[in-house]
């Protein structure tokens, strides 16, 4: 069960590039209970294309995807219900103003489990249960989502994907735009319903700092391949990184740095602040 | 996708492409009024002939034209049928008996099916049509056995009504090319820089013609955004269980407010987001502004300009004598 | 007189909150302004007040000796650019060339004179290849630039970034970033509006707003080592630096806080 990707590639036409191939060759799995994957990569590399295949918002040109023990193919299959795939993983976008639309908060975070035919005072339930869950209190029920701050949009647009109580959550750039505090209340509670319902989430981010520090399974996409699929931990001891596009998390960075310039030989694999300070603090005293 | 769609403008060489945008919307504009005023089918014909003659010479693509065609195809074909069935004017051309049957219904519900499953299996929509109506007439012609639904009836059509449906069609063809080969042939930001021009004179009775023409700009510059917002707006709300292809109407009705409403508001976030920037540009209203953008007349421009007023007084004369 | 002073600026939208309350800044010549706060500090309304987009409630607001009100206003937008955060809700024209020629023309600069501008400033921000191009073939960091070579075309010499880097992916962001530094060292008067601890580094001196009012303006270096300033503005200062600030005011630690301190500064 879960998501299956067998040598999928996706190729679309664009008037400014022509026929220009997102994604290509991808073979992944994703198990539906306990994952909780970061998926990176550089802008262009692929990683939206990738998210919208798996709840089957866009079809491989090539290749088969398995979805809940749906097969996805380049053809439309009649005998699937794609709509319900998408309760079954629900993706978050990047910018909630193109999901917002309802006159009260309540009512947009309802709409995404009345389309599932979820009778209404059970959609209100879970509304309010989603909100709150995303950190924000019963009195933004009756608020009008436009008139919220961007922080709060975001968790509202969160809190409508929640709510349809979907088996693998897919987020794109959840925490960005978001200021530090908000960034950690989010991965706190994404982690949270991980670790509590065993739900698979996967986030979509370019903050290494917090792939580094919460993520045990990590996507690297780079020119429409997936390169690398494992630990954050390995991926990080690497020194090739800069030509896969990709940074190192700050500790390292920092703490690399120091190594080179005053010739200590700290241990720079440090996840937290604390623990670098730790390090340095070690290294000087030595 | 992207801009290809508005007008259909395609790059190209050839008179058409170097004419200043005021002479072909002038030209099109005295042609089309020129074509209204002829009378009979022989006329039109001559002028669909120079119409093509005068493509030809443009260099333009047959083929472009008949493309831009393809929309108002079937209304052509709606148009010619309607005035040959409803004109009862002249002398009778065609004259045939017809009868309704038992068997004949049955026949024609039969043909029906059998031209709604080739359909589905078959890519020549037209000809299967053009097939099942020569059935259909085939069917109310021959079959006059079993017992008669109504009294035999006669399918007649008048001189009138087919030289009226090809009358119709013709004009119908010609303008339509003009105006195709008026929008393949022009960027829609000159095309609106050349109306500009044109209506500059309606300053005088208070029509603000540049600020029109840069409202008209600015929404043209913005068509390929709003697609893609569009887009991305059905994907998020498919996310959320919204089945923009299925469903009954009330639901429907909500699916298009979900699209609708983030577009809206979206809109209006841009217009003031973009007033801004243009009035700290110093963009003021109603100010005098120099252009980057100049339109140059040339003798060609002349030359086309005075062809269309001949044209134009010749179909009135044509009219009047 | 400093080339801007801003004296007991006040703004609000209805009469009950004030977005901006009292406050007071001089910014010299070329210097490179950093503007930090919470979301709702007042930041954008700030930068809209300058250019005369909001008319303050109270206060006034001088550039380079010109008062700024209803009638200078023209004047002083010749003076000032703004670069807006949402690279597509700023792109007037139909092509890159169409929209830096916009602002010129609105000054009714001649045409020749134009297209030498154009060349001259396209080719500054590396987009001369693009004049023709249409905003939809650009990408966001593409769309920045064009803006700010129609504001350079318009000869300003003061640009406000009003968190013109938020809606870019990194290697964009770090791109406009080392732009503005050629900006800065060419002369112009910067005025960054920006969240981005990392980004508001690079400037001579940072403002922090909260709640509508300057909490603090000073020299870089001298604000980042005063921790609390950034926890009572909900900002976070990177790594290196809360490193730095976090170590022992020992001599031992001096080098490795120097050594955090350069990193911070040239990273």
């Amino acid at each position: 069960m879960g998501i299956r990707f067998n040598e999928v590639s996706y190729d679309y036409s664009s008037f400014a590039e022509g026929l220009y191939t997102a994604i290509r060759d991808i073979n992944l799995s994703i198990t539906e209970k306990h994952e909780f994957i970061a998926l990176v990569g550089h802008t262009g590399s692929g990683k939206s294309t990738l998210a919208k295949h798996m709840n089957a918002l866009i079809f491989p040109t090539s290749g088969s995807l398995e979805i809940f023990g749906n097969i996805i193919t380049s053809k439309r299959n009649k005998n699937i219900k794609y709509n319900s795939i998408r309760k079954k993983v629900g993706l978050v976008f990047q910018f909630p103003e193109y999901q917002l639309f309802e006159e009260t908060v309540e009512k947009d975070i309802m709409f995404g489990p009345l389309n599932f035919k979820i009778s209404v005072e059970e959609a209100k339930r879970l509304a309010k249960e989603a909100l709150n869950l995303v950190g924000l209190d019963d009195s933004y029920l009756k608020r009008n989502p436009y008139n919220l701050s961007g922080g709060e949009k975001k968790r509202v647009s969160i809190a409508g994907i929640l709510a349809m109580d979907p088996e693998i959550l897919v987020l794109d750039e959840p925490t960005s735009g978001l200021d530090p505090a908000g960034k950690r209340v989010l991965m706190d509670l994404f982690k949270d319903i991980n670790q509590k319902t065993g739900k698979t989430v996967v986030i979509i981010t370019h903050d290494m700092d917090l792939v580094y520090q919460y993520f045990n399974r990590v996507l690297v996409m780079n020119d429409s391949r997936l390169i690398y699929d494992g630990n954050p931990d390995d991926l990080f001891k690497r020194d090739d990184l800069a030509e896969q596009h990709l940074d190192y998390p700050n500790t390292i960075k920092v703490l690399k740095h120091l190594n080179e310039k005053l010739n200590l030989n700290m241990n720079v694999y440090q996840k937290t602040n604390e623990d670098a300070l730790k390090e340095i603090e070690r290294a000087v005293s030595v | 996708m992207k801009s290809v769609i508005i007008g259909q403008y395609i790059p190209g060489k050839g008179i058409f492409y170097q004419l200043d945008p005021r002479t072909k919307i002038v030209s099109v504009l005295f042609i089309m009024i020129a074509v209204f005023m002829l009378q009979t089918v022989t006329q039109l014909l001559v002028a669909l002939g120079i119409a093509l003659i005068v493509l030809f010479l443009g260099r333009i693509s047959v083929m472009k034209v008949i493309k831009g065609l393809k929309p108002i195809f079937v209304l052509l074909i709606f148009t010619f049928v309607f005035q040959i069935l409803l004109n009862k004017e002249g002398e009778i051309i065609v004259d045939q008996e017809m009868q309704l049957t038992i068997f004949s219904v049955i026949f024609l519900i039969v043909a029906f099916v059998l031209w709604r499953v080739a359909v589905k299996f078959l890519k020549y929509r037209f000809i299967l049509f053009l097939l099942f109506v020569a059935t259909v007439f085939t069917i109310l012609i021959f079959v006059d056995f079993g017992y008669s639904i109504v009294d035999s009836f006669n399918f007649r059509v008048y001189e009138q009504g087919i030289r009226m449906s090809v009358f119709v069609v013709i004009r119908l063809l010609i303008i339509i090319t003009l105006s195709t080969v008026l929008t393949l042939t022009t960027k829609p930001t000159d095309l609106t820089q050349g109306l500009e021009k044109l209506m500059h004179p309606l300053k005088k009775i208070g029509f603000d013609s540049e600020s029109f023409a840069l409202i008209i700009s600015i929404s043209l510059r913005y068509i390929p955004t709003i697609f893609d917002e569009a887009n991305k707006i059905m994907l998020a709300q498919a996310s959320r269980g919204a089945d923009f292809s299925e469903g009954k109407l009330k639901d429907k009705l909500k699916q298009v407010i979900s699209l609708l409403v983030p577009m809206f508001i979206i809109a209006f976030m841009r217009s003031e987001e973009l007033a801004n920037a243009m009035e700290s540009r110093n963009f003021v209203p109603g100010e005098k502004r120099t252009r980057i953008n100049v339109l140059v007349f040339s003798y060609k421009d002349i030359l086309t300009t005075v062809f269309s007023i001949i044209i134009l007084a010749s179909a009135i004369m044509l009219r009047v004598l | 007189m400093s080339y801007i002073e801003i004296e007991k600026l006040s703004f609000s939208y209805n009469e009950k909150t004030d977005v901006l309350r009292d406050v007071n800044i001089k910014i010299e010549k070329g210097e490179w302004i950093a503007v930090l706060g919470h979301n709702g500090s007042g930041k954008s309304t700030l930068a809209k007040t300058i250019v005369g987009l909001l008319e303050p409630k109270a206060g006034q607001i001088t550039i380079d000796n010109i008062v700024l009100n209803e009638d200078s206003a023209y004047e002083v937008r010749k003076k000032v650019g703004i670069v807006f955060q949402n690279p597509d809700n700023q792109f007037v024209g139909v092509t890159v060339r169409d929209d830096i020629a916009f602002g010129m023309e609105n000054l009714c600069i001649p045409r020749e004179e134009m297209l030498e501008r154009i060349k001259f400033y396209a080719k500054k921000v590396n987009m001369l290849d693009f004049l023709d191009k249409e905003p939809a073939n650009l990408s966001g960091g593409q769309k920045q630039r064009v803006a700010i070579a129609g504001i350079l075309a318009m000869r300003s010499d003061i640009i406000i970034f009003d968190e013109a880097t938020s809606m870019l992916d990194p290697y964009a962001r770090e791109d406009l970033i080392d732009y503005i530094r050629t900006l800065h060292k060419e002369g112009l008067t910067i005025i960054m509006i920006t969240h981005d601890i990392n980004e508001a580094l690079m400037a001579d001196k940072i403002l922090v707003m909260n709640k509508g009012e300057v909490y603090a303006f000073e020299e870089t270096q001298e604000i980042m080592k005063k921790q609390q300033v950034f926890i009572d503005s909900h900002l976070e200062l990177p790594v290196s630096l809360t490193l730095a600030n976090s170590l022992k005011d020992d001599e031992q630690y001096k080098e490795v806080r120097d050594q955090l301190w350069e990193y911070a500064l040239t990273k």
